[in-house]
């Protein structure tokens, strides 16, 4: 037993050094705080940036056609990156966040405002060639 | 008079130190967990918010739903509704909800867990790496200071601000070819480390990691071949190769439960990859030396950051050492493998000959797995020097040897990790957007930002994937119901039940009709009432007239049998450990095996007993435009052609529309393959105004599907296309010319063996238009 005992001493210490950094990162991550969410927008700015982004769309999908010609799920993918740029610019202005501009766009076209807009996306497809 | 000799290098007293500190497990996880936990530091307090590149917004999310359908719903995340349309979860090989780091995801949320399951594959991966070495070079000192090296690699980081959480995956490589090394020398445990790890990197969405594994695993199997006075023993041959076979059962059934869900979907929707990735040795080295910039996709040197380049010369030294020759020569072969197509061939070029291998596209990759080699190089060189001190006969010098090894290595890991925090601190993210309760419905969504629309019970039919989702056409982001009839005037649906894996609907119906659900469909659907059918890839019931309460439950065939053939493996573990526990010693090796190999087989016989019944489909493919690839016949009003290329490639019509709005020239080539062709083989396409080339379209890849190589044969192919021309005159007065040609090499083209005389054009060209 008295011979144990530094042995013992020694993995609990050992196992402390192991915990301490453990511990430090899972506190950290659990207790990790992000900038304060931006209000919803009024439904003022909601028609405001429904109807920007609806506007934007004609040219952001000939851009895309132009992009990638014959290639739908490319053409879909380039105008939805469009879309996602003019979102975060219109984000910024209006001071709102990312998620309530899509909130937006989901319910404008929900809404049918917009006569033959698209309500779906072409099925994904990935080109052949990256590099 | 020579000098005095230490007897060995160990009576160095600072070497015999470290190796003292080195041999001790838990001075070892926490000197790994230090360097993790700064390397993390930024990324661990970010935790709170949404990594807002691209990857990271759809493959935060898959985590996320999974999370959402166990917490939530209580059922296994096998379909995702969220992601595509709906997708199989277990399917798509970059999902990571199927290993036991997913209970931290449960309990801290999916983007909470992510840096603190990063920061426990780091801990895990340098201890990997310090077993692995510690087989060849017996410095664990040398090894335990080095090792971090491994996991603070620009790789990783660069994964770490892409969102490429599953990449971590790569941590257990190491710990694969360390069981696999156990395991070809007769140690039972072996089998199991190997067993278990790779079911933990498949499990974690390492695709590219789990394809290494098996690949390298292979290769430190062969260095156990037998050699010497064995090379003549059938004994000894005869245990290899039951070792071999029995190892290579365990680890297939170890991964089946994720290998056959991802290889069934990938053949329901094949994938090709084409191109021909390329990089210079000078450009590799720039990858692996230059310290990283902070913006992982355009900036490539350092992307592999390895590390001061001067330990470079100590992985030369390293070689001094004969039992290190061969991770020379693995460094070197996996550095040739990265070079891709660089110099027109070459193992890279090779291995995407082979099935699986076919698919990958970056070759780059295999410079992280060459970091493992290079790293034992580099302790075999400090080794080395350490042994050389011995001769120094001045002892002060030769005890400063040891200070200064340390101090290189520390300057190394500095620099590693202070590239590691500045990519993790350069990542643009958006706090977690609030939740809204509502009904779950599919938007039009934005694959861009796909992480956010669960948060507001929405599901993004926007789809950004690397193999083609099967996805149907008719999702709609605007339904006043997510459920409804094919005919509206049969009678009535409406949803009462919603759950990821499981759907409750009530129906109303004056006639047999069809429900259709605005989701995905997969053969793993099954309703109580009426048959499961895809209507244009669209989940649809066709029911039969009446009032029904029906459910739509998913469980599909792979899953139940990957499953129990993985579980029976680790229930075989089990009964090993469970006899070592109960006698106190190992069973004997060769029945042990037997058990294995042969109780997985069981486990999946088991498992396909009991899975519901499946209908089979044909694979999904079409062209880039959406249209049929495969058709049954030339419609008439296309140009007959009827050319033939060398003797299996028929022509056999063309169309041509006008150039759009946008100057997009449609056409469609019809072809019928009847024989073998090269891989390497493409078609162009030329337009000419007069004798002016205007435009053309090459393609390497028809209807951006198969490669002439691999296309069905002897049926009709459609190759829909679109060339970027511009306005046309009117009357549209452009000839169009095709032919084959070799993508790669001397691109000469593929002779025209038969065509009409008026279609023949100069050097094996065919006109295909007028």
């Amino acid at each position: 037993m008295t011979e144990r005992a530094p042995r013992s001493r020694f993995r609990t210490v050992g196992l402390a050094l192991v915990a301490i950094p453990t511990a430090v990162a899972l506190i950290r991550t659990a207790t990790a705080t992000s900038a304060p969410l931006p209000a919803r927008a009024e439904a003022t700015v909601a028609v405001r940036v429904a109807t920007r982004i609806a506007q934007a769309e004609d040219s952001q999908r000939a851009n895309a056609r132009r992009n990638f010609p014959g290639d739908a799920w490319s053409a879909d993918d380039d105008f939805h990156n469009q879309e996602r740029r003019l979102a975060h610019a219109l984000a910024g202005q209006y001071k709102l966040g990312i998620a309530d501009v899509f909130h937006i766009i989901d319910a404008d076209i929900r809404a049918h405002r917009v006569e033959g807009r698209k309500s779906n996306a072409a099925p994904c497809k990935p080109r052949p060639f990256y590099d | 008079m020579s000098p005095a000799l230490h007897p060995l290098p160990h009576h160095l007293p600072h070497i015999s130190l470290l190796d003292r500190l080195g041999r001790s497990l838990t001075l070892r996880l926490f000197w790994f967990s230090l360097f993790s936990l700064i390397a993390l530091w930024v990324a661990l307090g970010n935790s709170a918010s949404l990594n807002l590149f691209q990857d990271a917004q759809f493959l935060m999310g898959y985590e996320e739903h999974a999370v959402r359908t166990v917490r939530d719903h209580w059922q296994m995340p096998l379909w995702d509704p969220w992601s595509c349309g709906g997708q199989y979860s277990l399917g798509n090989p970059q999902t990571r909800m199927t290993s036991p780091f997913f209970l931290l995801s449960l309990i801290l949320g999916a983007p909470r867990a992510a840096p603190f399951i990063v920061f426990i594959c780091m801990v895990l991966g340098a201890e990997g790496f310090f077993r692995y070495a510690r087989l060849r070079t017996p410095a664990p000192g040398l090894i335990a200071l080095v090792a971090p090296a491994f996991v603070l690699n620009g790789f990783l980081s660069t994964c770490y601000a892409l969102g490429w959480i599953h990449f971590f995956g790569f941590a257990f490589l190491p710990w694969v070819l360390y069981g696999v090394h156990l395991a070809m020398r007769g140690h039972l445990r072996g089998h199991v480390i190997a067993g278990i790890t790779i079911g933990v990197t498949i499990g974690f969405g390492g695709n590219y990691a789990t394809v290494f594994a098996f690949f390298f695993g292979a290769i430190e199997a062969l260095f156990a071949l037998p050699r010497g006075p064995d090379a003549r023993s059938r004994a000894a041959w005869g245990r290899f190769l039951a070792r071999g076979a029995a190892l290579g059962v365990i680890l297939l059934a170890c991964t089946a439960y994720r290998t056959y869900p991802v290889l069934t979907e990938l053949a329901r929707s094949p994938r090709v990859m084409a191109g021909s990735p390329s990089h210079s040795l000078g450009f590799l080295g720039e990858m692996s030396f230059v310290f990283p910039n902070t913006q992982p996709v355009t900036d490539l040197p350092g992307r592999y950051y390895m590390g001061l380049a001067i330990l470079s010369v100590l992985a030369i030294i390293g070689l001094f050492r004969r039992r290190m020759w061969s991770r020379g020569f693995l460094v070197v072969g996996i550095v040739l493998a990265a070079t891709g197509y660089h110099f027109g061939t070459g193992p890279f070029v090779w291995l995407r000959e082979l099935p699986i291998f076919n698919v990958l596209r970056y070759p780059e990759r295999f410079l992280y797995v060459a970091a493992l080699f290079y790293h034992e190089l580099v302790i075999s060189g400090f080794l080395v020097l350490t042994r050389l001190a011995r001769r120094i006969p001045k002892p002060r010098l030769a005890l400063a040897v040891v200070p200064a090894i340390v101090l290189i290595t520390l300057t190394s890991h500095a620099f590693q990790t202070v590239s590691f925090v500045r990519m993790t601190a350069g990542i643009s993210t958006t706090p977690l957007p609030a939740e809204i309760e509502r009904p779950f419905a599919l938007a039009r969504g934005n694959r861009w930002v796909m992480s956010l629309f669960a948060y507001e019970s929405r599901g993004s039919i926007s789809c950004g994937e690397a193999y083609p989702v099967v996805m149907s056409p008719l999702l709609r982001g605007d339904l006043p119901s997510e459920v409804y009839l094919a005919n509206p005037e049969a009678g009535s649906a409406e949803r009462t039940h919603w759950s990821p894996n499981k759907l409750g609907i009530h129906v109303e119906l004056k006639e047999p009709t069809r429900l259709l659900v605005n989701q995905n469909y997969h053969p793993g659907w099954h309703s109580d009432i009426g048959e499961v059918v895809s209507n244009q890839r669209l989940l649809a019931v066709d029911l039969p007239a009446g009032a029904h309460d029906l459910t739509l439950s998913f469980l599909p065939k792979t899953a139940v049998v990957g499953l129990a053939t993985s579980l029976a493996t680790v229930l075989g573990f089990c009964l090993i450990g469970l006899y070592r526990r109960r006698t106190g010693s190992n069973p004997r090796e060769l029945p042990a095996l037997a058990v294995l190999a042969v109780i997985p087989l069981f486990g999946g016989a088991a498992g396909w007993v009991m899975a519901p019944h499946e209908a089979r489909e044909a694979p999904i493919v079409f062209n880039p435009d959406g249209t049929d690839l495969l058709v049954d016949a030339v419609p008439p009003e296309a140009t007959p052609v009827n050319a033939v290329f060398g003797d299996t490639v028929e022509l056999v019509a063309s169309r041509f529309g006008t150039p759009d709005a946008e100057g997009n020239l449609p056409g469609e080539l019809w072809f019928r393959i009847t024989g073998p062709v090269p891989r390497a083989i493409g078609v162009f396409v030329h337009v000419f105004d007069g004798d002016r080339r205007i435009a053309q379209g090459d393609r390497e890849v028809i209807g951006g599907t198969y490669f002439f190589a691999n296309a069905p044969k002897d049926q009709l192919i459609r190759h829909a296309f679109a060339i970027k021309t511009g306005p046309a005159p009117t009357p549209m007065t452009w000839r169009v010319d095709a032919g084959l040609y070799q993508v790669y090499g001397d691109q000469s083209r593929v002779p025209v063996t038969q065509v009409p005389d008026a279609r023949r054009g100069p050097d094996n060209r065919v006109i295909v238009r007028p």
